[in-house]
């Protein structure tokens, strides 16, 4: 349903084919900077069309192309050209100057330097996102407040698909994986994105974005490892298909040792996964492209998970349970863009997901998805973009002692449909945005999403944007239908007595309601700031209220159970700031700062029994974290490349601050060849980033030297 | 602290080289493409008279030619205006100096090939193979750099003379055996 709004896909297209009405010849004249111009928008220069997010930059955007900043191409000399990298910052600025929201682009230049393995590690590199690592295998990511192991108001798509599982509102980051060397960028807003995502997209939505068959057409090889105990292999190959295809094929191992536990002993969490994928690429026609691929893999992961050992006696402790997970899923987009005003995009994907936790759940879950958007003109001021998605998705469950489910198997839909007009005010100086989303969810009816969003551009590269928006996060079945053992003591007259939440049918979705108040661009030539404030009001969130005790029967023994309901009873605000500036300091050295405030209240209503969820959410995100990075080219074609994460202490989680440092020395042998080492977490030999819950013990990130070594051939 | 004295020791010893400011992938070929008409010599039958601009065409969409019209902007080149013109399907392109056949008209090449065959035209594309099939300067992108490959058999067989510049940064690549597209 999170379909990729696929608009600027076509963007560039739209911009030429509009002027191509008519050829043209144009010897001196620079196009008029004054009045409307033929390009609707500002669009990405290069070939990427991969999309997603673009909508809503596109959407967002004050389209002034007369504003970004325009080296001259004529005077730079052909050894320049051809030792340039293609980067991604002039077209992140370029976006970034016109998005009305609280947008970051990790670059694929950034991914190759950052030394880092997979998507949820590169994350760590975007200022305003908490990043903690669980686990050899689990990570808790979320923007803006509210981590933990499911974190649930953070929506993630990859090439347009949704990687956020509907049974447990959460991203299970052990499976989410590609090759990291055909990522071409990771978008991520922060900030509710739900007018165009849909529900889930409360506080943030991260797009990842993999490069075009056609540019990935050759071989490519890569292996490392660490001393932590991780290695990793990817073989990828492209090629064509006859005149008007591209693919490329790619399979990935990854396996990783057991982390130390709090003693400093080896834990059970090692992790190894298998994984491959295909993306192909095809021009049917000048109005239509097709985009078909598919994954598949297989893996299992260790884990140590306080719980229940067994009711009779009633037994509490640690207990080691392995995780296997296996699926699949296949996706196609069709995009037409014709004659420039209009812009339509279908996509469809099937997934499928089993996810054994032996002592936990066991979770097997197909999902259909169908997504349709059109972007259409009107007018010179009128952008128009309107779609529909509709969401199938099954499941079937086995419970274990723990955590179950009832009923065990369910199905259910999610359809939603989005209206959406951005307004050019003035023309290259002020567009408002406004829009809404109306979705209906199985558990809490119809829910809307209205946004209003606003950019001014104060002068040339210097935007000032402000939005109000509402999104609310969809129930899931871990809201309704979910039963948890947490806790089962011998109680009065040794009767074996159970502690159990349950989850609640119908509970009203929870809600955000977010202002926000920006401002970035570029101070001089080599200087660009991107501030951002925001202010969030929550309602509904939910707490677990003591029921009524009855007695249950079976499956013997008989026992007393004391529930705990799912209720509606926290509000809260959270307000913070994101800072982030990137320094060229000279052409061959770069350093970008990221700093965030954040600051969560939350309010249990008065009727609540529940005193330790609002705590509980309170401290588990950092009210300071910083980061600094530096990339430096050397000579001899070396790159010494470093990073600086601060964090500070997590009081929910009994967690002290840390600071970790990376390292990295690389070197760009030859075109085909490439050697890195590093090292990571430079300061201290291992600690915690994150506190044990969810169903999973954490254990202590460590010190990693490794080296990597990537051909293409 | 560490760090800090490790740059600026480093960079003591940095030359300043290369990627003066970052720039896009369309950018880098708009760059080249203008840089083309510098470095290539035509036969003087390309030009009527000494007043004749440049003329770099463009068939197909892409994002270079706008870049393009804005590089070419009030530009002159060894004494000559350079301007830049789109092609639609059907028109003639041989009234240009330089022809960029963006990927967006890739099942297109052999016909446009075979339209300006023998005439003193540079052909530039971005579609893999198109040197190797008679096209003579390709860009391909790896390890996301801009490179080009060219075919100096379909140059010279065109009256084109390239500079070494161009050859120095340039893979040379040979057509296939049957010689080209025909």
């Amino acid at each position: 349903m999170f379909i990729a709004k696929l608009k600027t896909a076509t963007c560039e297209r739209i911009l030429f084919s509009q002027s191509t009405d008519e050829p043209t010849t144009t010897t001196s004249a620079p196009p008029p900077l004054g009045g409307p111009r033929q390009t609707p928008f500002p669009c990405r220069v290069g070939l990427v069309r991969a999309v997603i997010f673009s909508s809503l930059f596109a959407s967002m955007t004050l389209g002034s192309r007369a504003q970004q900043s325009k080296p001259d191409l004529s005077d730079i000399s052909l050894d320049t050209l051809a030792n340039t990298e293609i980067t991604s910052v002039s077209r992140k600025a370029e976006k970034l100057s016109s998005a009305a929201a609280a947008v970051f682009v990790i670059t694929h230049e950034d991914i190759r330097r950052s030394g880092l393995a997979s998507i949820p590690e590169l994350l760590r590199m975007v200022p305003g996102l908490t990043v903690a690592q669980i686990d050899a295998s689990k990570w808790a990511i979320t923007a803006r407040g509210f981590n933990e192991r499911l974190a649930d108001k953070l929506l993630v798509l990859m090439d347009g698909r949704t990687v956020f599982d509907p049974l447990s509102s959460g991203v299970y980051w052990d499976v989410q994986d590609t090759m990291v060397d055909d990522i071409e960028r990771i978008e991520v807003i922060r900030g509710p994105g739900a007018t165009l995502w849909g529900a889930n997209a409360v506080n943030g939505v991260v797009n990842i974005i993999t490069k075009k068959a056609k540019d990935t057409q050759s071989g490519l090889v890569t292996g490392g490892g660490g001393s932590q105990g991780g290695a990793s292999g990817a073989v990828r190959y492209g090629g064509k298909l006859g005149n008007r295809g591209y693919y490329r094929i790619f399979t990935k191992y990854i396996t990783q040792d057991a982390f130390r536990d709090a003693q400093g002993k080896e834990a059970a969490d090692d992790w190894h996964f298998l994984h491959g994928g295909f993306r192909t690429d095809w021009v049917l026609s000048d109005r239509d492209d097709l985009t078909v691929e598919g994954d598949i893999y297989k893996g299992n992961a260790g884990q140590s998970v306080p719980g229940l050992l067994s009711l009779a006696p009633p037994v509490v402790g640690i207990f080691d349970d392995r995780t296997n997970m296996s699926g699949g899923n296949l996706l196609g987009r069709w995009h037409r863009g014709s004659s420039g005003r209009v812009d339509t995009t279908f996509q469809m994907y099937f997934e499928t997901a089993d996810r054994n936790e032996a002592r936990l759940l066991q979770e097997f879950r197909h999902t259909i998805d169908l997504d349709f958007d059109q972007q259409v003109h009107i007018g010179e001021r009128h952008e128009l973009l309107w779609g529909g998605d509709y969401r199938y998705a099954t499941d079937s469950t086995a419970g274990t002692l723990n955590l179950s489910f009832n009923p065990a198997a369910r199905s259910t839909n999610l359809f939603g449909v989005f209206l959406q007009d951005e307004v050019m005010l003035l023309p290259d100086r002020l567009k408002v945005t406004i829009g809404s989303k109306l979705e209906h969810n199985y558990y809490s009816g119809f829910a809307a999403q209205p946004t209003v969003r606003a950019l001014w551009n104060i002068r040339p590269h210097y935007a000032i944007w402000a939005a109000i928006s509402r999104a609310s996060e969809n129930s899931s079945r871990f809201d309704a239908d979910i039963r948890v053992n947490h806790d089962a003591f011998a109680g009065a007259g040794g009767v074996t007595t159970l502690e159990s939440d349950f989850g609640t049918h119908h509970l009203p979705p929870e809600n955000v309601t977010a202002y926000e108040l920006g401002q970035r661009g570029q101070i001089g030539k080599w200087l660009t700031i991107d501030l951002a404030t925001f202010y969030n009001h929550y309602t509904e969130r939910h707490t677990h209220e003591p029921g009524i005790p009855f007695f249950e029967t079976s499956p013997p023994p008989l026992r007393l159970v004391l529930p705990s309901n799912t209720m509606s009873n926290i509000s809260g605000e959270t307000h913070g700031l994101e800072a982030f500036s990137q320094w060229r300091i000279t052409s061959f050295w770069s350093v970008s700062f990221g700093y965030t405030l954040f600051e969560i209240h939350l309010h249990a209503s008065q009727n609540s029994q529940d005193f330790t969820t609002a705590s509980g959410s309170e401290g588990s995100s950092p009210r300071h974290a910083f980061q600094v990075r530096s990339q430096l080219n050397l000579p001899h074609k070396l790159e010494f490349d470093n990073a600086v994460y601060y964090v500070s202490s997590l009081p929910g989680l009994q967690l002290p601050h840390y600071a970790r440092i990376d390292a990295r020395l690389g070197w760009r042998a030859t075109e085909h060849l490439e050697a890195s080492v590093g090292v990571q977490n430079l300061l201290d030999p291992r600690h915690f980033e994150f506190g044990s819950g969810d169903f999973v013990e954490a254990t202590q990130v460590g010190r990693n030297a490794y080296g990597k070594l990537t051909w293409r051939f | 602290m560490i760090l800090f004295g490790a740059y600026s020791l480093m960079c003591a010893q940095t030359v300043a080289e290369a990627q003066s400011q970052p720039l896009s992938e369309s950018q880098i070929k708009a760059g080249f493409l203008f840089n083309f008409t510098k470095f290539v010599e035509w036969p003087p039958e390309a030009f009527a008279d000494p007043g004749v601009p440049i003329v770099l065409g463009i068939v197909g969409d892409s994002s270079v030619a706008e870049l393009l019209i804005e590089t070419a902007a009030g530009k002159i080149v060894n004494g000559r205006a350079v301007i830049v013109q789109r092609f639609k399907e059907g028109q003639d392109p041989r009234t240009c100096h330089i022809l960029f056949v963006s990927s967006s008209q890739e099942r297109h090449v052999p016909q446009i090939l075979e339209r300006v065959k023998g005439s003193p035209i540079l052909t530039v594309s971005e579609t893999s193979g198109f040197a190797q099939f008679g096209g003579m300067i390709n860009f391909t992108v790896e390890g996301n750099k801009v490179r080009l490959e060219i075919n100096l058999d379909a140059t010279a067989r065109a009256r084109l003379k390239i500079s070494a510049k161009v050859i120095a940064v340039a893979r040379l690549v040979t057509g296939e055996p049957q010689g080209g597209k025909s």
